[in-house]
């Protein structure tokens, strides 16, 4: 199958630059670190912020530097804009694959070279520090579900705004919306610290598929009656945000056969 | 001798090798050499000597790959040699990188100096404050430069809208801006059509005239038109000639076509060893 | 043209720092231009900024909505400390942004062009590129700064100085910092990690250096002195003893570690070998 073949082309890719992931493995470490002191003295004289335990905040802000490679690997999408500007876009489209399953497959075997390499040894060493509890085969099971879907969704958007970037004719700026996104997505902080109004805000947009859920079903902060609910939810986003860019990008597809580009 | 005899480039020697990584055939073999690296020397100049004079203009022609950006970067002090050594107005280029930098003036083809989206002007009196060039030589050198190479018209625009060959021709009179006693052009004429090139072709002669000395690298035996005293073939690293055109056309006994056959033949037995 | 003119070897170096200095302006001036080349993204990219330093800040009040002490401090030392360090990398951000680019340029060769102008490499690249989508934190930096010090009842004309001398010298760290990581370049051709290592490093300036482990501690004081942009000089208001006197020493502390990121990517430079040939 083609698109594997992508992926795994791209999986392959990391191999080649030795130092590189050095310098990677240390970042990953060294902000898992920290967290790690940082929650510690958040929580001297206290046991409880926002409802959350130490343990809790702990366990989400963790696996969340773990799967933080994996996240991140589909911002290469934010490109398509450019390409479109250079003409490079051209030769995607002279190409029998679609570009957004193409993008797709070849940012997930990035993030495939991410998880194995960096965040699994981070994953495993935290375990064997006693750093990081590892939960339930049930909940680690519905975790890799749900982070398989938070990559779909956090790619679709990032394609969404490189098609984006195409019909404002730069790319600039996108970089800053993805700033905002980042705390909406709970990545900076599990939205329980959230004011009630920005709370109900986050809960109603797609952002928390992409980050929120799935670090809450590992960590438990999610209950075991919000576990299924939180997976619809993610699974309805992602089927909307894949269906959203798709269309855009077959819509900005139009415009440029039309107009010549 | 229509030159002035003192040498202004000595390379004695010269060798420069790089080293390179290699990935692998197949996954198995990346991830061993993701662990355990190993490395393959590449010669990129393997032992080239010469002697250029001042207002000398010599072609530097080799194909793909075969040592000419190498040397160049060489004689411009951008990159050290592993063997070997090269002066550049008496001074070792890498060494006395700045005082080298003054005199030297460096065009490499499709890679612009222009401030993208400044109006030609711009990149000018920037380049002018780079090289501390006095006003009134300045004000000069910009007139005879707008003169020659008819870039006054260009002078307002915006230099991302410029056509390949108004970029060119203004990049070459960026090259030329602070009056260097050698220049080396890396590929000027690369995608341009003949019109321009006969441009580029006139403008350096006139330069020549001035005293100029030319170092023109291109892997177009063309190019040999616009730089006529004297022939460089470069080859894996190895100088295989180093004479006048004539002697090359004697060589091959005719015409441009013929040259390009002599060329191919020395490559051919080169290869051959 | 006759013969050889005897070439003028050796500038001194004092002489060579004001030539440096005056064509700055000249630079600033190319810079600024150039951003305003296109007026739409340049708004647009100030808009962005704008939003980009709400959500700074959204992110800042959310975390200290919650949290009102971290360790030993209080909730407004915890907001000065936050505000020097976002002010540093704000600083930094503006002004030498560049760095970050060394790994493009070595890949595109472009290296190459600064190697062969008479003026210092590092100099050229970082004026050569001028950031300006980074005003709206140095903003909440300044914001947090000032009400900070406000509730903590410091707000001295002499600790606004320090304060701002404070965030030059520690956006000199930053500097330093993210030349040795971009520096790598040179023997690396891809640096995306080590960029990100540079970055991640700011992060330990943002909280007080004392939440961490001796270890830690030791290595952001010693090694990647980050806590020198934020921790310490906030010891100078903060502290007292010899935590306030280690604080004073941070500029000279700046100026040591760029001095030792100057050297470094000047090693590195030299080991550079030339993309393609």
């Amino acid at each position: 199958m083609k698109y594997l073949m992508y992926a795994r082309s791209e999986f392959i890719r990391g191999f080649r630059y030795r130092a590189n992931y050095w310098a990677t493995v240390i970042s990953a470490v060294a902000l898992a670190v920290i967290q790690w002191y940082l929650w510690h003295a958040a929580y001297t004289d206290k046991d409880l912020i926002a409802g959350l335990s130490l343990d809790q905040v702990l366990a989400y802000t963790l696996i969340g530097r773990v799967a933080a490679g994996f996240l991140t690997a589909p911002t290469a999408a934010l490109r398509i804009g450019s390409r479109v500007r250079t003409g490079a876009i051209v030769h995607d489209m002279v190409k029998p694959v679609d570009l957004h399953t193409q993008l797709l497959w070849q940012g997930l075997g990035r993030a495939g070279f991410s998880f194995v390499a960096t965040g699994l040894p981070l994953l495993l060493a935290m375990a064997a520090l006693g750093v990081l509890e590892i939960p339930s085969p049930g909940r680690l099971l519905l975790f890799l579900i749900s982070l398989l879907m938070a990559y779909v969704t956090m790619f679709s958007t990032s394609f969404l705004s490189g098609v984006f970037t195409f019909y404002t004719k730069t790319a600039v700026g996108v970089d800053y919306v993805y700033t905002v996104v980042s705390l909406l997505s709970g990545e900076f902080l599990p939205l329980e610290f959230f004011p009630a109004w920005l709370r109900t805000a986050a809960d109603y947009l797609p952002f928390k598929s992409m980050h929120y859920i799935p670090m809450a079903i590992w960590s438990g902060i999610a209950g075991p009656g919000e576990v299924v609910p939180s997976l619809i939810s993610q699974c309805l986003w992602t089927l909307g945000m894949v269906a959203v860019s798709k269309m855009a990008w077959s819509g900005a597809l139009k415009s440029l056969t039309v107009q010549g580009g | 001798m229509p030159y002035d005899a003192s040498p202004v480039i000595v390379a004695s020697n010269l060798s420069r090798y790089f080293r390179v990584r290699l990935d692998g055939e197949n996954l198995k073999d990346r991830i061993k050499r993701f662990i355990k690296p190993q490395y393959r020397v590449v010669k990129a100049l393997d032992g080239v000597s010469f002697s250029i004079s001042q207002g000398e203009s010599v072609g530097y022609i080799g194909l793909n790959g075969a040592g000419k950006s190498t040397t160049i970067k060489l004689l411009c002090g951008v990159l050290v040699p592993t063997a070997g050594t090269v002066t550049v107005n008496g001074l070792e280029p890498y060494r006395h990188r700045t005082a080298t930098a003054r005199r030297i003036g460096l065009m490499m083809g499709q890679r612009t100096q222009l401030l993208w989206d400044l109006p030609v002007h711009e990149s000018f009196n920037l380049l002018g404050k780079i090289y501390d060039i006095k006003p009134d030589v300045f004000k000069a050198n910009v007139k005879r430069l707008q003169d020659v190479l008819d870039i006054g018209p260009l002078w307002h625009t915006p230099a991302r809208m410029l056509s390949l060959g108004q970029k060119t021709r203004c990049d070459l009179a960026l090259t030329f801006l602070h009056d260097p006693s050698v220049v080396f052009l890396d590929e000027p004429t690369i995608g341009l059509d003949v019109l321009a090139r006969e441009r580029i072709r006139d403008f350096i002669n006139e330069e020549k005239r001035r005293g100029v000395t030319i170092f023109l690298a291109s892997h177009d035996l063309d190019d040999l038109e616009i730089v006529a005293d004297r022939v460089m073939l470069i080859h894996h690293g190895k100088l295989l000639f180093d004479g006048t055109q004539d002697q090359l056309r004697q060589l091959a006994g005719g015409p441009l076509v013929n040259l390009e056959e002599t060329v191919k033949r020395f490559y051919r037995e080169a290869e051959l060893g | 043209m006759g013969g050889m003119r005897e070439p003028k070897l050796q500038e001194s170096r004092l002489s060579s720092i004001w030539r440096h200095a005056r064509l700055y302006y000249w630079y600033l001036r190319a810079n600024w231009l150039s951003l305003w080349a296109y007026p739409v993204p340049f708004i647009m990219m100030n808009v962005a900024g704008i939003v980009y330093a709400l959500g700074s800040v959204a992110a800042v009040w959310v975390l200290f909505s919650k949290i009102h002490a971290i360790g030993d401090w209080t909730l407004p030392e915890v907001m000065l400390i936050y505000g020097l360090s976002i002010f540093s990398r704000s600083l930094f951000h503006l002004f030498w942004i560049e760095l970050m680019n060394t790994s493009a340029m070595v890949k595109a060769g472009d290296i190459d062009r600064l190697l062969v102008r008479p003026l210092n490499p590092m100099y050229q690249l970082v004026a050569g590129y001028l950031d300006n989508d980074d005003w709206g934190e140095l903003l909440t930096a300044v914001a947090l700064v000032w009400t900070s010090l406000g509730m903590l009842g410091h707000r001295t004309v002499a600790n606004v100085f320090w304060c701002l001398l404070a965030s030059v010298s520690g956006s000199l760290i930053f500097a330093s910092i993210h030349a040795v990581c971009n520096g790598m370049a040179f023997f690396t051709v891809e640096t995306g990690g080590f960029s990100q290592l540079a970055w991640t490093t700011d992060e330990f300036s943002r909280y007080p250096a004392d939440i961490y482990g001796k270890g830690v501690r030791a290595l952001i004081t010693w090694v990647i002195p980050v806590a020198f942009a934020s921790f310490y000089p906030a010891q100078v208001i903060l502290g007292e003893g010899r935590l306030r006197l280690i604080g004073l020493l941070s500029p000279v502390a700046a100026i040591l570690s760029f001095a030792f990121a100057y050297w470094f990517w000047g090693k590195a430079m030299d080991k550079y070998q030339g993309v393609g040939n």
